[in-house]
């Protein structure tokens, strides 16, 4: 039997070895979620690797840096953010041209998904086709329009204005307002003509057309898969395969519907997904406990984990800082100044050192849990009674009997106060953990932000919020066996 | 015999002590007194090795102690200060116990001991387990007598042991305090300012004045004859008003 596990635990090593993972990221939106969730069940069913997801990156820097460093493998981009925000070049304008602007990167792009993503202005269906307007130049004839633009879109320079010289369009009534509001003005018929995000799921919901824009003034938002060239080389097949299943495959009104099914049909991103690729959506059963149990376990690991770190260190250090009054000062600052970086910020800084994942986040929340720490050890073990310093040194007490005899005994109750601070602190960081996709509670929290769905924002608030107040109790258990009882009786 | 060898004690500007020449000897009861601020505590310091003399040595027997390991030294001085100083976190039987496990004694030899004392000391046994927030002065006193005892150094050391305490309680104390000097036959070295205490207890007596003994001898002897004109204010300021 013993010989039989032998060879069966050989066999799935060697079977896990032979299949290798990639990693498909992803922004924290809708849209991003979708599409990258495609490119994965893509990846799945072509069976070269396995696929790990880490969706729900924060933005295009942490995202794609995280692609730089290996973190992840592949992730839907768009053109017009490739050439402005990454290669930080305007003038590339084709895709042959951002691709080879991308080989000193050594990466590269598919060809285009189809649609674009763009700012586009958008009209109801009906009064497009009574009035013949179906194109940005069309809107020569009717200048007396009523619009109504986002504040954004009327100010910047490459907005409005813009828009207006290139066409030699003059539209007087305009009227400025919040995004959010234009669709419900729009429907109110309060206004004809506003600014929209060309794939944007209200499109279809309140069945707008947008104007073509036949003069070419907006630029090209176009989603491609970004990657670097030695997957393409690596994995020959599944990229194949990825192309042929998604080049000019979505167009605009194909990626409207996608969003609408998950913003406003409430399907799942999977399910969006499958229906994309004509799969039939197992019944996923997606009981609350079974979402957040597994995310509920990753949140404690982060928070326990780095809250150990922080404690060994923190306590070091602080028996450090009350021994050595010069470092005392310094160790103080230093630490303090961790605690004035604001979480997320910091979480961004360490990409590039730890990459994206769980090691920044445990980084992270080791600096953060070490001030509490720290500065309660310094303070308990300086504040103990002169007299029984006196005392231990007529016993004649080496620095290390001083410590545990002594020092860490009677600071006890600072020191467990001080842990009981990075704990809660910590719950609550851990939580913005997700954005460099560590996972956890904050998952939820970060894809209900995104979906607008409150409900799965509180499928991660509460339960985080539970756990801070569990482990409050837990700590105030602790203290029973850590502080000595002498201490203890003292105190009431 | 303990000999403080042309000690001198100085801090920063200050000068406390200078060639100051001091012998106690062995399994006497030696008193010293003095007003405030006088150094009578100061030499407690100075013997227990807190506090390290800028000049001079000092000698246990034929042991120069101002040179050896403070560890070492701690086995030769049992020390008893003004509030105890037990260590709050500690039960008694611990407090009692730390020093013979910071010398790696013998846990059983230990308890021995421990037993021993508490019925010499009149602790009750019954207190060995509380800690040291719930027994009264008296009986902290007697624990932290217990503690300075308990390796069973030739040397006992006290710094006003019994200031803190209400009359009652101090004169039975006193009363355990003098069956132990008795029975144990240790040099002790008590610091008061009390000239009750130095009466009940002193073989030989000190009175010391900013740094210098002013006079030496029995109680009895400065009493009668106070050498100076301190001495003299000294004890009338102590006389009851009958």
């Amino acid at each position: 039997m013993k010989y039989i596990l032998i060879v069966f635990f050989l066999c799935s090593t060697i079977f896990a070895k032979e299949l290798p993972t990639i990693t498909v990221g992803s922004k924290p939106f809708t849209e991003g979620y979708i599409t990258s969730e495609i490119i994965a069940q893509i990846i799945e069913n072509v069976g070269e690797a396995r696929v790990v997801r880490k969706f729900g990156l924060g933005g295009t820097g942490v995202v794609f840096s995280a692609l730089e460093n290996q973190e992840i493998d592949i992730y839907p981009e768009y053109t017009g953010t490739i050439s402005e925000a990454i290669l930080k070049q305007k003038n590339l304008k084709t895709i042959s041209e951002i691709q080879k602007a991308l080989e000193v990167k050594s990466m590269t792009t598919s060809e285009s998904f189809g649609f674009n993503n763009t700012y586009a202005l958008a009209l109801k269906r009906d009064y497009s086709e009574f009035k013949h307007l179906v194109s940005m130049s069309d809107l020569k004839n009717f200048q007396t329009i009523k619009g109504g633009f986002s504040h954004e879109f009327l100010d910047r320079a490459d907005g409005f204005r813009a828009m207006s010289n290139h066409y030699n369009i003059e539209l007087k009534n305009k009227v400025s307002m919040q995004h959010a509001l234009a669709y419900e003005a729009l429907k109110n018929k309060q206004v004809e003509l506003i600014e929209v995000y060309s794939t944007d799921a209200k499109i279809e919901k309140f069945n707008l057309r947008i104007l073509k824009d036949d003069k070419n003034f907006f630029p090209k938002y176009l989603a491609v898969i970004l990657t670097s060239k030695s997957f393409v080389k690596k994995y020959p097949k599944t990229w194949k395969v990825l192309t042929d299943k998604l080049v000019g495959k979505i167009d605009t009104r194909e990626m409207i519907k996608l969003n609408a099914l998950v913003e406003l049909e409430g399907k799942t991103i999977k399910q969006a997904a499958n229906y994309f690729l004509n799969i039939k959506s197992s019944g996923e059963s997606f009981g609350i406990f079974k979402r957040i149990r597994p995310l509920l376990i990753e949140h404690l690991e982060m928070v326990a984990f780095s809250l150990i770190a922080a404690t060994i260190f923190g306590i070091i250090a602080g028996v450090f800082a009350s021994k050595f009054k010069f470092f005392a000062q310094f160790i103080l600052l230093i630490t303090g100044l961790f605690q004035t970086i604001p979480s997320l910020a910091l979480l961004c800084f360490l990409i590039p050192l730890v990459g994206i994942g769980k090691p920044p986040a445990y980084v992270a929340l080791f600096l953060y849990g070490l001030l509490p720490i720290v500065r309660n050890t310094y303070s308990g073990i300086q504040s103990i009674d002169p007299k029984l310093k006196e005392y231990s040194q007529i016993l004649g007490m080496s620095s290390l009997e001083k410590i545990f005899h002594v020092e860490l005994p009677l600071a006890s109750r600072h020191i467990m106060s001080g842990i009981k601070t990075s704990a809660v602190i910590n719950v609550g960081t851990t939580t913005l953990a997700a954005f460099i996709g560590a996972g956890g509670l904050g998952d939820l929290i970060v894809s209900g932000l995104t979906l607008n769905d409150h409900r799965v924002i509180l499928m991660g608030a509460i339960p985080s919020a539970l756990l801070a107040l569990a482990i409050h109790y837990f700590f105030e258990l602790l203290d029973l066996i850590v502080i000595p009882r002498g201490l203890r009786i003292g105190e009431k | 015999m303990i000999t403080l060898s042309d000690v001198q004690v100085k801090f920063d500007q200050l000068t406390i002590f200078d060639h100051l020449q001091l012998e106690f000897e062995s399994n006497k009861t030696h008193v010293l007194l003095g007003p405030s601020g006088c150094g009578k505590t100061t030499i407690l310091r100075l013997i227990s090795g807190l506090l390290k003399p800028t000049k001079g040595e000092i000698f246990l027997d034929d042991k120069n102690i101002t040179q050896i390991e403070q560890k070492d030294r701690s086995s030769l001085l049992g020390f008893m200060v003004q509030e105890g100083g037990l260590f709050p976190h500690l039960t008694i039987r611990d407090n009692i116990l730390l020093p013979g496990i910071l010398h790696k004694k013998d846990l059983t030899c230990l308890k021995t001991r421990l037993k021993e004392l508490v019925e010499m000391v009149q602790l009750d046994p019954l207190h060995l387990n509380r800690y040291p927030i719930e027994l009264s002065g008296g009986q902290k006193q007697r624990a932290a007598l217990i503690r300075a005892l308990i390796l069973d150094p030739p040397v006992l050391l006290m710094d006003e042991p019994m200031s803190a305490l209400d009359p009652l309680v101090r004169m039975s104390l006193q009363k355990s305090l003098k069956v132990v000097f008795n029975e144990l036959k240790k040099t002790v070295i008590l610091v008061t300012h009390s000239l009750n205490e130095a009466s009940f207890f002193a073989h030989e007596t000190y009175l010391l004045n900013s740094g210098k003994i002013e006079q030496r001898g029995s109680f009895e002897e400065i009493l009668k004859n106070p050498a100076t004109e301190f001495a003299r204010d000294f004890i009338n300021s102590q006389v009851p008003l009958v």
